[in-house]
């Protein structure tokens, strides 16, 4: 992921970018796990 | 038993300091040791079954030379173990077989047609003789051995001598269990199996054969996630300890035709099935078309022994077989020349795939084949009206 | 690291010293292969302390800076250590091949005229190398003079880290100061013949150069992790492996010796030892790609950076799979024992990478010249010749043949080229008669001498013809006396134990009387071309599909069936890699081999079927006479 992105900017930004985006998905599976019922927390298929 | 949860993470963090901290020679049998370790933790009787199988195949099929009535009865018995906890209503959840509800020989449905494949392969010359713990790692190797892949067994030896510690593959595993989770917590069960769900059924506004769709595609959506998102954690497991699984699902969504769909949807499944059903079938009855019926009944009743299984699994089988046909009426139709109407035959094609696939959700979805198509017909009819 | 540091001394002497001082003693210089099957590994602070036993050693024999040393053993890190010691205090380093027959040897070792030889103890015995020269050392399953043999790989990192670094000995050279780069720095024997054996001797001026230009075109550095499994008594072997791993301070992995049974081992440990570089010949490169069904991870990860062909003609339908296989570049090395190792390069820089071509001269001149010396327009074939620092000083101990081949600078290669209008070299054919057979260099006098010595031969003519896998194989037409009883067989075993196994003719076709000119001489071509319609009758009485035809029919009805184009097909095409062969086409290709080679496949062998090469295996045992 790292070094594509970094065909498009320079290394620093890149880096920067990939640490804001792996920090939203941890705060969005934090939300989200919070936000559901119990039932909705495992495997459900 | 939840997949998700700190218990886990504590399981998957010493496997990871065991798989690194033991010596090369070492290696095999400690991940050996680890599976099963956590095997008979969490379902004594799949570990008994394990073992069992394992040593069968061990003895039965050591390597190349071997009479082809040992894999027979390999394969008898590893087919007969999976097939009797198949039993209706005996099965468990898709992924995690048993899971809270009736604990049923977890990993089976995985390590019994790995027992198989390796039998086929030694059988064939394909696998070189390991020993008895590098088998055993392959079996139980911890990452897939509640919810798949289905890895190859001389792909995973190769990883197992090819080895070492990769700075580029251990970022690659921690961002694709991270990628999983994201699936199955914020898409799956968040989105789709709460929020998706919730919204549908609380709109009365919706015309019928839409809610019926949309709840059928939800499920699937859901299916996907489900399993996308433990695929991922499972191939992030193995990359932190030097192995590369085989992927599952590959945007499945995008396929153009039934055929590419089964290449990029639980795709370590339908391999297996394809080398182990279909390449045989078809060799033997000389026709394509009979081994699609069979290795697609095979994968579907790998669920579920159940008639809406096999119905199910039909269903897949002939959209395969409809393609296939007319693929061989391709030469006679007149060429697509523009890159355009390429991309709108694509499209139409993709549309086509997704939607087959999505509708024979049906029926696993309903009671019974008489509710199942009575929703097949108010989706095709479009009949409009508001169920309550 | 783009700079060299290491690399500024002006002399190989200074090199040297600045090596010594400026790599880290714990940093890995070596690993070779031991009898047992593991690896031995050796640091630079473990071999500066053996090049010290080593100068003491000299001094103690009593040599004098330009005496030749002679070196000769199964022992990887021997042969390295003393030629890299000799380069050292001064000395020449003259390097044999350790699987050489007495009768091949002795001559060489009189022509090298050796002022002390470093050998096995079993080869000083078999060729009885006392009698020449009484000053050596003698190795018994070590490296003599240290006795220590080369400690094996820490397996974990605790080991590594307990390890305790080994002391510095103080030291004072041994020998009085290091000659001038005019100096013999190596002498390395090429295909000449029994009676006539070839030395090419290199300055230190010239070796220096030349690794200084491989090390900038190979794109080394003293990161290079460089594998390589070629012998070391060979120049590539030599000079790219040990040799400028240690003047760049890089590090020469030879984890194994190359055999088809451990190729898988071979690739993975690509991988596992972080390489950045493999040196092979084309033999090499063809051998993996044919086994690269489950391989095609060897080459795939970030430390690796190229793949170096060199000694023999890559073909471009190898180089081109090759690269698309496995998504490396092959830099294609051309040059000569005579040239230390390169001269012309073909990569991997994008301007010098050009298929099927020996690319462009990198610090030195070339000349297409016809026969008289004269320069040859663009696209006419003529002589290549090459002038640079990186030529060799002459033939040992051979003015003639120094002079036929040096002229004015200009080093006559005896290979036919054409130069294109954009400047790249390519080779089409060959002046002189040594035949280049999987890296290794056979002079087929030598070959037909033996021949001739065996009782009812009249005359024999060997020549090479193009081979897939080994580039050229050695065949040859031999002359037999009526009524002698002679077999093919019965010539093929007389050859042995007189010539190297790698000498020793694959083919040989009986004939009566050998293609001769007017002045009795054998003619090659017309040889050549009977020793071929022999073949072509045995091969049709033999089986009713030959070799080579089932090979090609196989591959045009794959390309057939999954809609490719045949030369992106080889033997190791699998469904992975082939785009229309999913589980219908499979089903398709196996009815039309079955219907092309009017036979049928049983459910188990079209299960077995996996790749192309399959599918030939099949098609043969189902075509034998005897499978009927």
């Amino acid at each position: 992921m790292y070094e594509r992105l970094c065909r498009w900017m320079p290394p620093r930004v890149a880096a920067a970018v990939l640490v804001a985006w792996y920090v939203l998905l941890i705060l969005a599976i934090l939300w989200c796990w919070n936000a559901d019922p119990a039932e909705f927390r495992y495997a459900n298929i | 038993m939840n997949l998700i949860s700190s218990g886990m993470a504590l399981w998957v963090a010493a496997f990871v300091a065991a798989a690194w901290a033991a010596p090369r020679r070492w290696h095999p049998p400690v991940l050996a040791l680890f599976g099963m370790a956590f095997l008979g933790w969490q379902d004594w009787r799949s570990l008994v079954a394990l073992s069992g199988l394992a040593v069968a195949g061990h003895l039965l099929v050591p390597g190349p030379g071997v009479r082809g009535w040992r894999v027979a009865i390999l394969t008898v018995a590893a087919v007969a173990l999976l097939a009797w906890t198949r039993r209706v209503g005996m099965a468990g959840s898709l992924l995690t077989e048993g899971a809270g509800r009736n604990l049923a020989f977890l990993g089976l449905s995985y390590y019994a047609l790995r027992v198989i494949h390796v039998g086929v392969e030694r059988y064939q010359d394909r696998l070189r003789a390991g020993t008895f713990a590098e088998y055993l790692s392959y079996l139980a190797f911890f990452p897939a051995l509640i919810a798949g892949p289905i890895h190859r067994c001389r792909e995973f030896l190769h990883d197992q001598s090819r080895r070492r510690w990769d700075p580029d593959l251990c970022a690659e595993g921690f961002e694709r269990i991270l990628y999983g989770i994201v699936k199955i917590v914020c898409l799956g069960n968040f989105l789709v199996s709460h929020h998706a769900n919730q919204w549908l059924n609380s709109e009365a506004s919706v015309p019928d054969c839409v809610s019926e769709y949309l709840s059928l595609l939800f499920a699937c959506a859901n299916g996907y996630f489900q399993f996308a998102g433990y695929s991922d954690i499972a191939i992030g497991i193995g990359n932190i300890t030097g192995y590369r699984l085989p992927e599952n699902f590959d945007w499945p969504f995008l396929a153009t035709n039934p055929r590419d769909f089964w290449q990029r949807w639980h795709a370590s499944l339908s391999q297996w099935c394809r080398d182990h059903v279909f390449t045989p079938a078809a060799a033997r009855f000389r026709s394509p078309y009979a081994g699609v019926v069979l290795s697609m009944t095979v994968l579907a009743l790998w669920h579920e022994i159940s008639p809406r299984y096999l119905v199910w699994g039909l269903w897949q089988a002939v959209g395969i077989a409809a393609w296939h046909a007319l693929q061989s009426l391709k030469p006679r139709l007149p060429e697509v020349r523009t890159r355009a109407a390429r991309a709108v035959l694509a499209t139409a094609g993709c549309l086509a795939t997704v939607n087959w696939y999505v509708l024979s959700y049906a029926i696993l979805q309903r009671a019974s084949f008489a509710e199942a198509g009575q929703q097949l017909l108010t989706i095709l009819l479009f009949r409009g009206g508001s169920h309550v | 690291m783009g700079e060299m540091p290491l690399f500024t001394g002006e002399t190989l002497a200074e090199v040297l010293a600045q090596v010594r001082a400026g790599t880290s003693a714990h940093k890995a210089w070596l690993t070779w292969p031991l009898e047992d099957g593991r690896a031995g590994a050796m640091s630079r602070g473990e071999a500066d302390s053996r090049l010290d036993e080593w100068g003491r050693q000299f001094a103690a024999w009593g040599l004098r800076p330009g005496d030749r040393v002679l070196v000769a053993s199964r022992d990887d890190a021997a042969v390295a250590t003393s030629v890299i010691a000799c380069f050292t205090w001064g000395l020449s380093a003259a390097v044999l091949d350790p699987d050489g027959t007495a009768a091949e040897t002795q001559p060489l070792i009189g022509l090298a005229k050796p002022a002390a030889w470093i050998m096995d103890a079993a080869l000083v015995a078999a060729w009885e190398v006392e009698s020449v020269q009484p000053r050596g050392a003698a190795l018994t399953g070590g490296l003599a003079p240290g006795q220590g043999r080369g400690d094996s790989a820490p397996s974990s990192w605790a080991a590594r880290l307990l390890r305790r670094p080994a002391p510095a000995a103080p030291f004072t050279p041994p020998l009085p100061a290091s000659p001038d780069d005019a100096a013999e720095a190596y002498v390395l024997f090429t295909s000449g013949s029994t009676s006539r054996p070839k030395g090419v001797c290199i300055s230190r001026g010239a070796l220096l150069a030349h690794v200084r230009t491989l090390v900038r075109q190979l794109r080394h550095d003293a990161d290079s992790r460089l594998v390589d499994p070629l012998l070391l008594h060979h120049t590539d072997g030599l000079v790219q492996g040990p040799v400028l791993a240690w003047l760049a301070g890089a590090t020469c992995l030879r984890p194994m010796r190359f055999e088809v049974p451990t190729l898988e081992e071979f690739c993975v440990s690509l991988y596992r030892d972080r390489a950045t570089h493999l040196i092979a010949v084309p033999t090499i490169l063809s051998l993996i790609l044919e086994g690269a069904e489950g391989l095609a991870d060897t080459f795939d990860f970030r430390d690796f950076r190229i793949v170096v062909s060199t000694g023999g003609a890559l073909g471009a339908g190898l180089w081109k799979r090759f690269e698309e296989k496995f998504r490396v570049r092959i830099a294609n090395v051309y040059g000569l024992t005579e040239t230390v190792t390169g001269g012309c390069f073909s990569g991997p820089d994008d301007a010098s990478h050009r298929h099927g071509t020996v690319g462009k001269p990198v610090d030195c001149e070339v000349e297409i010249t016809d026969e008289a010396g004269r320069p040859v327009p663009a696209g006419v074939a003529g002589e290549l010749r090459m002038k640079g620092t990186h030529l060799m000083t002459g033939y040992l101990n051979d003015p003639e043949a120094t002079a036929a081949a040096l002229h004015d600078g200009w080093l006559r290669t005896g290979d036919l080229a054409t130069r294109d209008g954009e400047g790249f070299v390519r080779i089409v054919g060959r002046l002189k008669s040594v035949v280049i057979s999987a890296g290794q260099n056979i002079q087929p006098e030598e070959v037909d001498d033996v021949l001739r010595g065996v009782p009812g031969v009249r005359d024999a003519a060997t020549f090479g013809i193009p081979d897939d896998r080994f580039g050229e194989i050695l065949v040859g037409c031999v002359e037999i006396a009526e009524g002698s009883g002679l077999t093919e067989g019965v010539l093929v075993e007389a050859c042995r134990g007189k010539i190297s196994s790698y000498k020793v003719p694959r083919s040989l076709a009986l004939v009566e009387r050998l293609p001769r000119g007017p002045a009795g001489k054998v003619e090659i071509p017309a040889a050549r071309h009977l020793f071929e319609e022999k073949r072509r009758q045995a091969t049709l009485s033999a089986t009713p599909a030959g070799g080579a035809d089932v090979s090609r029919r196989v591959l045009e009805l794959a390309a057939e069936i999954f809609h490719v184009a045949p030369e992106r097909l080889s033997v190791a095409s699998s469904p992975a890699d082939t785009a229309g062969w999913d589980s219908f086409g499979h089903l398709s290709f196996v009815e039309a081999l079955e219907h092309a080679f009017r036979f049928r496949l049983s459910t188990r062998e079209v299960m077995s079927l996996k790749t192309i090469g399959d599918a030939e295996r099949l098609v043969r045992a189902k075509t034998r006479p005897e499978a009927r």
